[in-house]
């Protein structure tokens, strides 16, 4: 019989294979979707709560928002279904924007693990769906146009889905295929959950996880709190405007550390408005403490206990705490400024850690038509990453997600799918913001219609007005741009691409970090030589003359 | 696959630091081995010498050896290392940045100093050309070749060695890279050309531009390492194949392996746990699901909480070999078609591998058989399994 003691090598090994699982687990899930959304951009995320609801452990390929909203789904789902009432095989759903992730678009799901009988853990997994069914557009008044909204309800009950939930979703959703193949896919993914974890309780003799779990969460709760105690107490803000829909809106931060405590207050920003770019407050704590965790404890791994000293707040009606109904679609176009309003208050204290804004809230566009072939309706999502904020001793990557965590797809793969060409997906010269560490270069990605009928095309973009902020002395990342046949368009509008129409999507650079003037001469000659600054910006930005 | 029961095999693999050559004599199924220092300036060296030093050591006649089977950490060395030759890329208009985008998606979450390799090709050694395919493989705008005189100049002045080409939908409809080719062909032709139609045939642009620029990048120099090591075999009297194996284990002849040394970037460690499967179907120890101490014994199954539904041992109903033996002696068995699938279940699946039982016919005394087990005192009285093994060909 192996020993049963919980020592470190013990703990690490168990550890690395919880870790292992839930990366093997999301793969599953992965390769068994339909949706290009999951297999190609990876918007999804897969995690392990424990039967207390603790997060201890999520699959790499994770988007940051949603590991963060999931605890607190699990949270409302056992208010709903007491945890004695669950049964093997059962999976809940839901995709309620406030107990959710922010919007209808993702739905999530809880399933919980049985082994021999006895309930260990629960596997949380939430994916995008391109489509949710309503009307959602960046005009939307309420949540209700936004689409289907799907309250904690059981799916599957004791291995057998409920016809009733899969008959809604079926009826009021425009690719019901491809939701529910993510949805079934899932499925696959729990069951390969559940018979390895079992297979690790045998290994280990172990009859749960309850010991490994409470050593996991307890060992990164003092590494955070740690951290936190090492800086000095105070009281740190930041203040910006950014677009807005009408009119520019102002992100207000504090930060406030006392002990081993951390508070995050968003109050002083804007009233929520009545356009859906406003934020639960899931996402914005979901954000606040992956910000929190990349700037202070990257290290040690990332669960519940890293947070437990850290309380996230915003007035109730505000951006960044909206009530329902409010519209809420493009709640990222909020909910992305957390981190750099967090990162931004914190770099009087933390000078040598903070990275500069990167080009995000993330960009996408939806394309609705018919394809030309059959004639069938289609509906497809582009994403696409601006530059990435300097890095605190490097310069930024160019066109890397942060901070989602959402890939692009293959432009041949979109090609296949939707009757448009893309024409160029290339660097934009002289878009990264200066400094001694530069930002990451800008892309522009062009879409030409081929088909012969109108394709509608909806965008909500940001940073147009508001570029992407340099930080301690560094420049802004160029400003995005939204163009159709070359004419500027609304950054959040709904447009109709005729035959033949080319729109254009060139992405915000990230912004640079310290003085430009500290940059080394080879750098800014490097930069000119790779074709990505010109000689004129070089003189403007850095003082740099060829000789 | 051959079928030779006889001859010898020569196993070779190169490390950073040392070089290991196997001779396995199949008749007898035998291994001998030797290792020497790598010789990192040209690894070919000690792999000759260590040939020439194991066949001499065993009386064995160059001529005798069936097959020399190579795996090697080179393509992975080199493209760690960045030891490859200066390489270009060649691709459609509008899209020379896609080698450096990638796919914009963090590997490691929280860091926010995260590095991303940088790619083989900088910038202005990545060029353009105007043409386009699209998802169909239709020519949606025909290529301009002329402007290849161009790029080719700008690829001689950078000091490009290798160029790698990959325009968009080639995996549909390669003639657009074919055309390239075939006019660098007679316009540069000490250039090394890899074409992503011909190295990955995939959807994707940005891993089939990945693919094939780190096909290009090693293509020189493991061209190179193959012809020494083939020359240097032949010189010795070695004239049979050399196979080497690629990512996925199996292996591919020489000519093969040199066009697309991209697909042997795992070659060695591909090797090794091939070699460590074999082993572990052989091992005394490991056998069916995770073993702990005090496993399978008559009365228990796993743990000692579990118990066989038989005792003595729950086992499948199926015969794999059945043989009469005549009075007390040591018998030797024949191979049969079922225990080769058997043992390549055990390797596919090492969790499956419970051995065989050796069962008599315990109906009456007269036909009972006692046999020793591996614990005999008498080490000839042991049982010995013996499985030779094939390198699977490639497809």
């Amino acid at each position: 019989m192996p020993d049963k003691t919980l020592d470190s090598i013990r703990l690490g090994l168990i550890w690395q294979r919880l870790n292992g699982i839930v990366d093997q687990v999301s793969e599953t899930f992965i390769r068994a979707a339909f949706s290009t959304v999951v297999r190609e951009n990876y918007d999804m995320a897969f995690s392990l709560l424990d039967v207390r609801g603790r997060q201890f452990a999520q699959s790499k390929r994770s988007i940051p928002s949603f590991i963060g909203t999931l605890p607190r789904t699990l949270a409302a789902v056992l208010k709903k279904f007491p945890l004695k009432t669950f049964k093997p095989g059962d999976v809940i759903i839901t995709n309620d924007a406030w107990i959710g992730t922010g919007h209808l678009n993702d739905i999530s799901m809880i399933c919980p693990i049985f082994v021999n009988g006895r309930l260990i853990a629960f596997a949380g997994s939430t994916a995008h769906t391109v489509d949710i069914g309503g009307a959602p557009s960046p005009t939307a008044q309420d949540c209700f146009e936004e689409g289907l909204c799907i309250p904690i309800c059981k799916i599957v009950e004791q291995g057998a889905e409920i016809p009733l939930v899969i008959d809604f979703l079926t009826e009021n959703l425009r690719a019901p295929d491809e939701t529910l193949g993510d949805i079934r896919a899932q499925f696959a993914a729990y069951h390969d959950c559940q018979q390895k974890l079992a297979h690790v309780l045998e290994d280990e003799c172990l009859n749960d996880l309850e010991d490994v779990i409470e050593e996991i969460i307890s060992r990164s709760s003092k590494s955070m709190r740690d951290v936190i105690a090492s800086l000095p107490d105070g009281r740190y803000c930041d203040e910006f405007q950014v677009d807005g829909f009408d009119v520019p809106l102002t992100i207000k931060c504090a930060v406030t550390i006392k002990g081993d405590t951390i508070d995050v207050d968003f109050a002083g920003s804007s009233a929520q408005i009545d356009r859906p770019i406003n934020c639960v407050l899931n996402y914005t704590y979901a954000y606040s403490c992956f910000a929190l965790k990349c700037l202070l404890d990257p290290e040690v791994p990332n669960n519940s206990g890293a947070f437990e000293t850290v309380t996230v707040r915003a007035p109730e009606g505000s951006l960044f705490n909206a009530a329902r109904p409010a519209p809420v679609w493009g709640r990222h176009l909020t909910g992305h400024y957390a981190p750099p309003a967090i990162f931004g208050a914190l770099s009087q204290i933390l000078p040598g850690k903070v990275i500069a804004e990167s080009g995000s809230p993330l960009w996408n566009v939806y394309f609705k038509g018919h394809q030309e072939k059959d004639g069938a309706p289609f509906i497809k999502m582009f994403f696409m990453n601006g530059g990435h904020g300097a890095q605190s001793a490097n310069d930024g990557p160019g066109c890397l997600s942060f901070p989602s965590n959402v890939s692009n797809q293959p432009v041949e793969l979109f090609e296949n799918q939707a009757p448009l060409l893309i024409t160029e997906k290339c660097f934009v010269p002289d878009t990264a913001g200066a400094g001694k560490f530069r930002g990451g270069d800008a892309q522009r990605i062009s879409f030409r219609s081929n088909a012969s009928t109108p394709i509608t095309m909806t965008i909500r973009h940001e940073r147009i007005t508001y570029p992407p902020r340099g930080l301690l002395g560094g420049g802004n990342g160029a400003p995005g741009k939204d163009l159709i046949n070359g004419e500027t368009i609304p950054a959040k509008s709904r447009q109709v691409l005729e035959p033949g129409d080319l729109a254009t999507f060139q992405m915000p650079g990230g912004g640079g970090l310290h003085d430009a003037r500290e940059r080394p001469k080879g750098a800014v000659s490097r930069d000119i030589k790779r074709g990505l600054l010109s000689p004129e910006q070089a003189h403007l930005s850095y003082g740099y003359d060829h000789e | 696959m051959s079928d030779a029961m006889s001859g010898y095999r020569i196993g070779v693999d190169i490390g950073g630091t040392f070089t290991d050559v196997v001779l396995w004599n199949i008749a007898n199924a035998r291994t001998e081995k030797t290792k020497l220092l790598t010789t990192p300036d040209e690894p070919s060296r000690a792999v000759m010498e260590g040939v020439r030093q194991i066949l001499s050591d065993n009386n064995v006649a160059p001529r005798e050896v069936d097959a020399v089977i190579h795996g090697t950490t080179l393509v992975a060395n080199a493209l760690i290392e960045r030891k490859g030759v200066k390489t270009g890329l060649i691709t459609t208009r509008g899209f020379k940045d896609v080698l450096e985008i990638g796919r914009e998606w963090r590997y490691d979450l929280f860091n926010l100093d995260i590095e991303l390799p940088t790619p083989i090709v900088d910038r202005p050694d990545r060029h353009e050309i105007t043409e386009r395919v699209d998802s169909d493989g239709n020519i949606l705008t025909p290529i301009e070749l002329s402007e290849l005189d161009q790029i080719s100049e700008s690829l001689a002045a950078a000091g490009i060695e290798s160029v790698g080409v990959c325009l968009l939908h080639a995996y549909r409809n390669a003639s657009h890279e074919s055309a390239i080719r075939d006019y660098l062909a007679k316009t540069a032709p000490t250039l090394s050309v890899s074409l992503s139609s011909d190295v990955s045939p995939e959807m994707g642009e940005y891993e089939r531009s990945s693919t094939t620029v780190a096909n290009a990048y090693i293509h020189p120099i493991f061209k190179t390492y193959v012809d020494l090591l083939v020359d240097g075999l032949s010189a010795l009297g070695c004239e049979k194949d050399l196979l080497l194996v690629l990512s996925d284990g199996r292996t591919v002849r020489q000519d093969t392996a040199t066009q697309f040394p991209i697909r042997l970037v795992q070659s060695g460690p591909a090797a090794g746990a091939q070699a460590a499967s074999i082993y572990g179907a052989m091992s005394n120890e490991g056998n069916g699901t995770a073993p702990a101490a005090e496993d399978a014994t008559w009365v228990h199954r796993m743990f000692n909480s579990v118990l066989w539904q038989t005792p003595g041992g729950d086992f499948s109903p199926l015969i794999s070999a059945l043989v009469s033996v005549g009075d007390s002696s040591r018998y030797t068995w024949d191979s049969t078609g079922e225990m080769v699938a058997d043992v390549q279940g055990w390797i596919d699946d090492p969790s499956t591998n419970f051995g065989w039982l050796i069962l008599g016919n315990e109906t009456t005394s007269r036909t009972t058989k006692r046999f020793d087990s591996k614990e005999s005192p008498t080490a000839g009285n042991r049982p010995t399994l013996t499985i030779i093994y094939e390198f699977p060909a490639e497809n």
